[in-house]
């Protein structure tokens, strides 16, 4: 028989932010908190925010050029983002210091035929990393 | 001493498909559900369009060169949620051209000829978002 645990907050004991999760071969762990992703957000070509985690608002500071803005900071800004847009145009986070930080990143897109063209495109991240 | 939990099924008490994590910093919470990748997957499109490992995926379709349509098992609950699309080649680009409940159409092109799609090898895509 299966068990079922329903609970509304896990917290660990030795660590309030740490809990050991057996992994898929049995005999590993790995880290639960670590393996969540912090946030994700769908926003269009004008920073409007489609669907989130963790994402309180978009902003539209140029063509292509939007600045996501976490509700909960991360730790440091040392983080891991993906970011990802539509139909082979380039998506890449923010190139000078700065673009990255505990309480938001930028994400830059690029048309197809030019990866110095900006352009405006909905685009989609996923971040990785310690919540403060 | 540490605790450990024995368990095969986690649902939220107040809302079966929420559970709250506190986070690493001991602090804030995120949320469990919402932090876990609800699809991901490694595909092949050259040649013989191979699925190499996957979670909630039931099937891909070959859609001609360059584009996959990878089909979920678990439908999300609504298209609002967020991909990331990549591939292992240094001279092609994959991105997704197209969402819905049931499905992701993943494309991709050669940097330099972005008309005329192409077949990549070690197609990662990962969708966060709400499951139905």
């Amino acid at each position: 028989m299966a068990s079922v645990l329903k609970v509304n907050t896990l917290t660990g004991v030795t660590t309030a932010g740490s809990i050991d999760v057996t992994g898929e071969g049995n005999s590993t762990t790995t880290n639960l908190q670590q393996g969540l992703a912090k946030s994700w957000v769908n926003h269009t070509d004008a920073a409007a925010i489609t669907d989130s985690l963790n994402v309180a608002s978009g902003t539209d500071n140029s063509t292509g050029n939007y600045d996501l803005t976490f509700t909960n900071p991360m730790a440091n800004a040392t983080y891991s983002p993906s970011v990802c847009t539509l139909f082979a145009q380039l998506a890449s986070i923010g190139q000078e210091a700065g673009d990255r930080a505990t309480t938001f990143y930028q994400v830059q897109c690029f048309t197809r035929q030019d990866s110095l063209g900006a352009v405006d495109s909905r685009a989609f991240s996923q971040i990785f990393g310690d919540l403060a | 001493m540490s605790s450990e939990l024995i368990v095969d099924e986690l649902t939220g008490r107040a809302s079966a498909g929420s559970i709250a994590v506190t986070a690493e910093g001991g602090t804030v919470t995120t949320n469990l559900q919402q932090g876990l990748a609800k699809m991901w997957c490694t595909h092949s499109q050259a040649a013989s369009y191979t699925l190499d490992d996957s979670f909630n995926v039931g099937s891909i379709a070959d859609n001609g060169l360059g584009e996959t349509t990878i089909n979920f098992t678990n439908a999300p609950a609504n298209a609002n949620y967020a991909v990331n699309v990549t591939s292992s080649h240094a001279n092609k680009r994959t991105t997704f051209n197209s969402n819905n409940t049931t499905r992701v159409k993943c494309e991709t092109f050669e940097v330099d000829n972005v008309t005329n799609p192409v077949d990549a090898a070690d197609v990662c895509t990962i969708v966060c978002g709400d499951l139905a």
